[in-house]
């Protein structure tokens, strides 16, 4: 890569983390006139990782925030209820929450607040109660299928079965 | 052989079910059925549904051998997430849900919140259960491939003439321009799929699957 593409893909605050990986998909596809396949993605508190299948091995890109993010108020209280094993309150406080943002129209506060849960520490109900409840709506959240990339990984990793557990919202050939 | 168990002390639902369907004769006179979910949140195993125009119930269960469930198969993750789903929209759309014999289609739930107030639109005991799983792309029953059966433009008739008076001229005159032009989705057909579901199931079920068992409950139910 050149130092120009170099620039470019430094660029990280121009984007938000799903255009980020897209970008960074591009510009090392092209550089390597190949399709690029994204191996794993996630974002937590203030740390986006990414993994990519490229020609020189596989690179783990980790870029640190310099303004940790805040989280919302929701998304704090599905955490606290989550570590207490409160997992119903959890639940019922996603499916309000999440109610209460599809009847505002805030796709985009919500896109952002999804990104924002540290996924690696959250039980599998909770996971997968984020991508069910969001569902209807998935075409207007950016993070959407990032997000459910990440929890089915994240869920293989468990040793728990994806296609069962996330079936209805994607299709597995 | 579908597993209809009466809600009785002696067939009572264990501590593993989270949610599941309740069917009951409603109404023998009029060979009436309804459907509900039965779910379990707060260790308090609870009945929610749509009763009637406007009328809407989240209440605990009490024993009664006219009432009889079957437990979907469905994964713990599936359960817990429908039953905390059912639970919150009952106390947001509480009593705020139309009822219709003759939905004339198109969208009734937006994301959770009751939008449907054209005149004719709303819901029925059965297709309220069934808007809860589309809502959260859980697979149950494909609408879509419904088709309509023998007596379902009289049961509209029968229906809309006993709860027209709670309602305004222009949603029962709406639904009685729409009866025989709209499908109807029975209890029985939840029941049913109630009984057919599984947890690696990808695609909802279609009427020429479900209509078969349907046929069986009703019968059963009612004694035919």
């Amino acid at each position: 890569m050149n130092s120009a593409t170099l620039l470019d893909i430094t660029d990280f605050n121009s984007y938000s983390c799903p255009s980020y990986v897209e970008k960074l998909k591009n510009i090392i596809g092209s550089t390597y006139k190949r399709r690029i396949f994204q191996n794993e993605a996630h974002t937590t508190y203030s740390q986006f990782v990414v993994d990519y299948s490229v020609p020189f091995g596989t690179p783990s890109i980790r870029r640190l925030s310099s303004n940790p993010i805040v989280l919302s108020n929701w998304v704090t209280k599905v955490l606290e209820l989550s570590e207490k094993g409160q997992e119903e309150s959890a639940l019922k406080k996603i499916t309000l929450s999440t109610m209460e943002f599809k009847e505002s129209k805030e796709f985009s506060k919500l896109s952002s607040d999804l990104e924002s849960f540290d996924l690696k520490n959250l039980p599998d109900v909770i996971l997968i109660a984020l991508v069910r409840n969001t569902f209807s709506i998935r075409s207007q959240l950016s993070c959407w299928n990032n997000l459910i990339i990440q929890i089915e990984q994240i869920l293989v990793k468990r040793n728990r079965n994806p296609r069962s557990l996330l079936r209805g919202l994607k299709s597995y050939s | 052989m579908i597993n209809l168990k009466p809600l009785i002390p002696g067939s009572w639902p264990d501590e593993s079910l989270r949610f599941g369907i309740m069917i009951q004769v409603s109404d023998p006179s009029n060979s009436q059925l309804h459907a509900a979910v039965l779910y379990r949140i707060n260790n308090c195993l609870m009945i929610g549904d749509l009763q009637s125009h406007l009328q809407t119930r989240r209440a605990v269960v009490r024993p009664s051998s006219g009432l009889f469930w079957i437990a979907p198969n469905l994964n713990q993750e599936d359960q817990k997430i429908l039953a905390a789903t059912i639970d919150t929209w009952l106390d947001v759309n509480q009593n705020k849900i139309p009822y219709s014999v003759a939905h004339p289609g198109g969208v009734i739930f937006k994301d959770n919140v009751w939008v449907g107030d054209e005149p004719g639109q709303g819901l029925t005991c059965a297709t309220f259960i069934a808007e809860l799983f589309n809502e959260l792309g859980i697979p149950f029953i494909n609408i879509g491939t419904w088709q309509v059966r023998d007596g379902d433009n009289e049961w509209a008739k029968r229906i809309l003439d006993i709860i027209s008076e709670s309602m305004l001229p222009e949603h029962v005159e709406a639904q009685l321009n729409n009866i025989g032009q709209t499908i109807r989705v029975r209890p029985t057909d939840i029941a049913a799929a109630g009984h057919l579901v599984h947890q690696d199931m990808v695609d909802s079920l279609n009427f020429c699957e479900v209509d078969p068992f349907s046929t069986c409950i009703e019968k059963t139910l009612l004694n035919l």
